[in-house]
């Protein structure tokens, strides 16, 4: 009789146990089940704001250097990654018959100076015939005066120095000519001259060499690059911001500038300028970043990070981030009033690096808002407070 | 009117035509209450079916039956006089079968009980008449325990008991000896015996066991569906 | 009157509980198995409702962005902001993409938003929101990132600053939400070496690099890099309009297609899990015939084993109505023990599974009635056979 009665109990406890189980399942995970929640009071802190965004390496100074004429490229005389002075000879374009042409201005101009020499010489030979016509002229005019000589051969010395006279004009009048045509081939020499000089590619500043991009037999047009030069100390980031993410941005801002080829490296810089024209089309400001220190063996066009800590506020009244939230199309938190949840809408403020938000207006120091739960929230959830929601 | 047993004319034919079968030929019995009478016969002789038209299980062809002074059967007026059988099973006629076929999921005493429960006498009642049954046949002792827990020679006594629940008038024992030593089969005689007494019962005990027959002060021998009354050497074995 | 189905459970309430607690099992799997279905439209529902949009605008003719892909100008927000009835409009990605986590990578749906915008994640199981307007994400807790890991997407890594829940995609994909506009690099990004390969073609292909023209292979090369596409525009109605009108509006004047959340369900329920549902439907089916089987041929052994009980209880007088029910009373009570374990072992195991299982108590409640009723149907072949015993065989041989 007490075997059968124990075991009747066995299995009634059993029974229950299992009923228990079930009703205890339902109670947890069915919809009776309550919502898990964490919960921070909002207090004061000092809230540091930080503005983020991606930074390209550029030069400040770029020179492309190539040819003002098209022609072919004779000779590269330096190669990329070379640190250059300024005047140094960068690349050469083959003059093609520019020198010929050259020394045919200068022979040109060298048979002018003879010309000139031939001028005057022939100038100096009239004045000697002149002033021996003049003299023989004045000499058979007294004689003919007093009547020694006849007036026909009077009239021939006077005829004769007026003869002298006119080649003297001549031989001058050629002088100048041949000048005039030894000035004009020394400038066509000269301009020669500078053509050919400025087949010679010459840097226009100190700096390194980023790009070879005509290698010589190659032909380029006027204007296109040859060598492309950066003035090596003018590196500097061009920092794009999305426009709503970037208040507080302004000229001399510290920046964090991490680049992308050495990740765990932090270098200081400052904001040296902010363009005037932002990008409309992917809406972020453009702002230059400056680096304290240029690094060294950084390369143009390497992606980095950039982290800007724009003036926070002291001591404001600050929630997480996480607890708010938009319900109903407002946005605000959900207030823990004597185990229930509340939504008050709240007026929010600078944000803080770690997350937290400021409260201009909605809460009161000390009130308690849920933070993270496991669902969205609803006036009649039911709620329990714990630490955290996830194992780690 | 006749108390205990009273059977008059009984025949029973399987079958039509070409192949019936006379299982009961004109079979007449008349068994006291408090009497035990043993009914021996070989197999196919006709005594299981003789037991089964007590029993109510089958109808008989032809003849009349009376139990506890009732007629419960008269082929003259129509067959059975209750169209429920069941019921008659239940309040009149006690059953003792070969095996003591105790139903295995009641204890002993519920399995005495069930009987007038059965017959909607209420839970308490019922076990406390179970209870003095199991104590009469000395069983009480194993009131909460599960047959199978029991020993044989036990759970005859129970079976015993559950045959006397409703206190039937008859208790039809088929071979209620035939898986016992010779002690014990003794022993249950000795049993039937005193309950029929004590009970005012009419006991049939259907057997062919050598051991137990020397016991009936009256034997039915059964052939060929017909009986012939003797009487038996009454042994005493009190 | 005791009751005899219940002592015969007593009784044999070992082989009655294994019984039990094999068809729980099997009861465990048909409610997980509608858990999954369930699971399956939750999914879609909570995309729905995480991207927080009263309408979703796409490409033209497509049913995007979960069910089609669809791509349209990063621009046309600013044109639907200056309609009527548009409070909010945000542009929003959706890319879907393995991405690793330590030895292992996981399908997940990348989800570029504008924070503050509709699309971002309301709630947050643990961390911040997106403070910076790059490399920065929030993941949910299924990704199995954890605060502070670093995922990499494409060519950039991105800090988990932030972990929600219940952000999946309509497939079940756990979400990570990033910038925007980093979302919309990631989305178009190649690889590098087939930027180069690009580059090449371009450069040698002589209309897009002449010589006379310095700077226009470059303007060429530049050009094919930029990407002013997203999947979507979310827009949130105003009060005092209705999506529909809204919805009416942008389709007419804009030339693009615009869904309402009803649509959007509509074709996330009805149209992109509808094979998948049908095939659940028909593995329900499937499932709920073996219980039945199962229940019926439990029964009918637990009974054919009890056959000379039986003769004998009709024997001394036990109803058919009783033994009857003491058959069916068995079924119902095999069949309760059957939906308590399923019940637990679903519970239990539904977390288990890699995508959503949503175990519904109206489902659970259907789900009892139907295995009582199929135990009832189960146990009337047990039934019969019990009626058919004859009380003469207990009697004889």
């Amino acid at each position: 009789m007490n075997f059968s009665f124990d075991r009747r109990t066995i299995l009634i406890t059993a029974a229950v146990v299992l009923v228990a189980i079930l009703v205890l399942f339902v109670a947890r995970s069915g919809p009776l089940a309550s919502m898990r929640v964490t919960v921070a009071p909002a207090a004061r802190a000092d809230l540091a704001p930080l503005l983020f965004g991606i930074g390209v390496v550029e030069a400040r100074r770029s020179y492309l250097v190539g040819p003002t004429t098209a022609g072919r490229v004779r000779h590269v005389a330096v190669d990329v990654g070379e640190v250059v002075k300024a005047g140094q000879l960068l690349a050469e374009m083959d003059p093609v018959d520019l020198d010929q042409r050259l020394a045919a201005t200068s022979a040109a101009a060298n048979r002018a100076q003879s010309a000139v020499d031939t001028a005057a010489a022939q100038l100096a030979d009239s004045v000697a015939r002149r002033e021996v016509a003049a003299a023989n002229a004045r000499r058979y005019e007294e004689l003919g005066r007093k009547g020694f000589v006849s007036s026909s051969v009077t009239e021939g010395k006077t005829q004769e120095m007026n003869s002298a006279t006119a080649q003297f004009a001549a031989a001058e009048a050629a002088l100048a000519g041949a000048r005039q045509d030894l000035a004009r081939l020394g400038a066509e020499r000269a301009g020669a001259q500078q053509q050919r000089s400025n087949l010679r590619l010459l840097a226009p500043a100190d700096g390194v060499v980023t790009a070879r991009d005509a290698e010589p037999g190659s032909t380029v047009v006027a204007g296109q690059a040859v060598v492309r030069l950066v003035a090596g100390d003018s590196l500097w980031l061009k920092l794009r911001l999305d426009q709503n993410r970037s208040a507080g941005l302004q000229v001399g801002l510290p920046a964090e500038i991490v680049l992308r080829s050495r990740p765990g490296q932090v270098l200081p810089g400052k904001v040296a300028r902010i363009e005037m024209l932002g990008d409309s089309v992917t809406e972020e400001r453009i702002a230059q970043v400056a680096f304290d220190t240029p690094p060294k063996d950084v390369s143009i066009g390497e992606m980095s990070e950039i982290t800007l800590h724009p003036p926070g506020v002291k001591q404001a009244l600050a929630v997480p981030g996480a607890a708010l939230r938009l319900h109903g199309g407002k946005t605000g938190v959900w207030l823990l009033t004597a185990g229930k949840p509340g939504f008050i809408q709240v007026k929010t403020g600078t944000s803080g690096a770690d997350g937290r938000v400021q409260i201009i207006d909605g809460l009161k120091e000390g009130d308690v808002v849920i933070v993270h739960s496991e669902s969205e929230l609803a006036a009649d959830s039911r709620i329990k407070v714990v630490s955290t929601l996830t194992g780690s | 009117m006749d108390e205990g047993i009273h059977i008059e004319g009984l025949s029973k034919r399987y079958g039509e035509g070409d192949t019936a079968v006379d299982a009961l030929k004109e079979v007449n019995m008349r068994i006291a209450p408090g009497e035990v009478v043993g009914l021996v016969g070989p197999s196919g002789s006709g005594k299981t079916t003789l037991l089964k038209c007590l029993g109510a299980v089958i109808e008989p062809t032809r003849g009349r039956m009376t139990l506890g002074g009732e007629v419960i059967y008269d082929s003259a007026q129509g067959g059975w006089k209750t169209p429920d059988l069941r019921a008659l099973r239940r309040d009149r006629i006690g059953f003792i079968f070969q095996a003591p076929y105790l139903i295995p999921f009641l204890d002993v005493t519920d399995n005495v009980a069930l009987l007038p429960m059965l017959a909607g006498r209420a839970n308490a009642p019922s076990r406390t008449r179970a209870l003095e049954l199991l104590q009469a046949l000395d069983v009480a002792h194993r009131a909460g325990a599960q047959p199978s827990e029991l020993s044989g020679g036990e759970q005859q006594r129970v079976s015993i008991a559950r045959a006397l629940a409703n206190q039937p008038p008859v208790i039809l024992a088929d071979e209620p000896t035939a898986p016992l030593d010779s002690q014990r089969a003794l022993a249950v005689m000795r049993i039937l015996n005193q309950m029929a007494s004590q009970y005012q019962t009419a006991i049939i005990v259907v057997t062919h066991d050598e051991k137990i027959i020397p016991t009936f002060k009256r034997i039915y021998h059964i052939r060929d569906g017909r009986t012939v009354e003797e009487a038996g050497e009454g042994r005493d074995i009190s | 009157m005791i009751s005899l189905a219940g002592r015969d459970i007593l009784h044999s309430w070992g082989k009655f509980v294994l019984t039990g607690v094999g068809l729980g099992l099997l009861i465990g799997a048909t409610l997980t198995m509608a858990g999954v279905y369930r699971g399956m439209v939750d999914d879609a529902r909570v995309l729905l409702t995480n991207s927080g949009a009263d309408i979703w605008v796409v490409q033209k003719d497509t049913q995007g962005p979960y069910a089609e892909s669809s791509s349209i100008r990063d621009d046309v927000y600013r044109g639907l902001l200056g309609m009527p009835g548009v409070a909010q409009a945000a542009n929003v990605t959706y890319l879907t993409m393995q991405v690793r986590h330590g030895d292992t990578d996981s399908r997940t749906m990348v989800v570029g938003f504008e924070p503050g915008q509709p699309g971002e994640p309301g709630y947050l199981v643990a961390g911040r929101r997106l403070l910076r307007g790059h490399y920065e994400a929030i993941a949910d807790v299924k990704t199995g990132f954890r605060l502070g890991e670093h995922i990499r997407i494409r060519r950039h890594d991105y800090e988990v600053v932030g972990l929600t829940r219940r952000m999946v995609s309509s497939g079940g994909d756990p979400m990570v939400f990033i910038p925007l506009k980093d979302a919309q690099e990631a989305q178009f990004l190649k690889d590098n070496d087939a930027i180069i390969a690009d580059r090449a073609r371009t450069a040698a292909n002589p209309a897009l690099n002449r010589p006379g023209v310095p700077g226009l292979l470059d303007a060429v090369t530049a050009s094919q890099t930029i990407n002013h596409s997203v999947n979507a525009v979310l827009v949130k109605v105003g009060a005092g309009d209705t999506a529909e009108t809204v919805a009416q509006e942008i389709r007419r004047w804009k030339h693009l297609q615009a869904y309402t959340r009803e649509q959007m369900e509509e074709i996330l329920i009805a149209k992109l899990i509808a094979t998948s549902a049908k095939q659940i439907g028909m593995f329900l089916a499937i499932l709920t015939i073996v219980s039945a089987a199962i229940v019926a041929f439990i029964i009918y052994t637990m009974t054919l084993g009890k056959i000379r009980e039986i003769a004998v209880l009709k024997l001394i007088g036990t109803r058919n109505r009783t033994i009857a029910g003491m058959i069916l009373q068995q079924a119902l009570g095999l069949g309760l023990i059957g939906f308590i374990v399923g019940k637990i072992s679903a519970t239990l195991w539904a977390p288990a599974f890699p995508k959503y299982v949503l175990l519904e108590t109206a489902d659970a409640m259907r789900a009892l009635v139907i295995v009582m009723v199929v135990c009832a149907l189960a146990s009337t072949l047990a039934i019969r056979a019990a009626l058919k015993v004859d009380p003469a065989t207990a009697i004889g041989g």
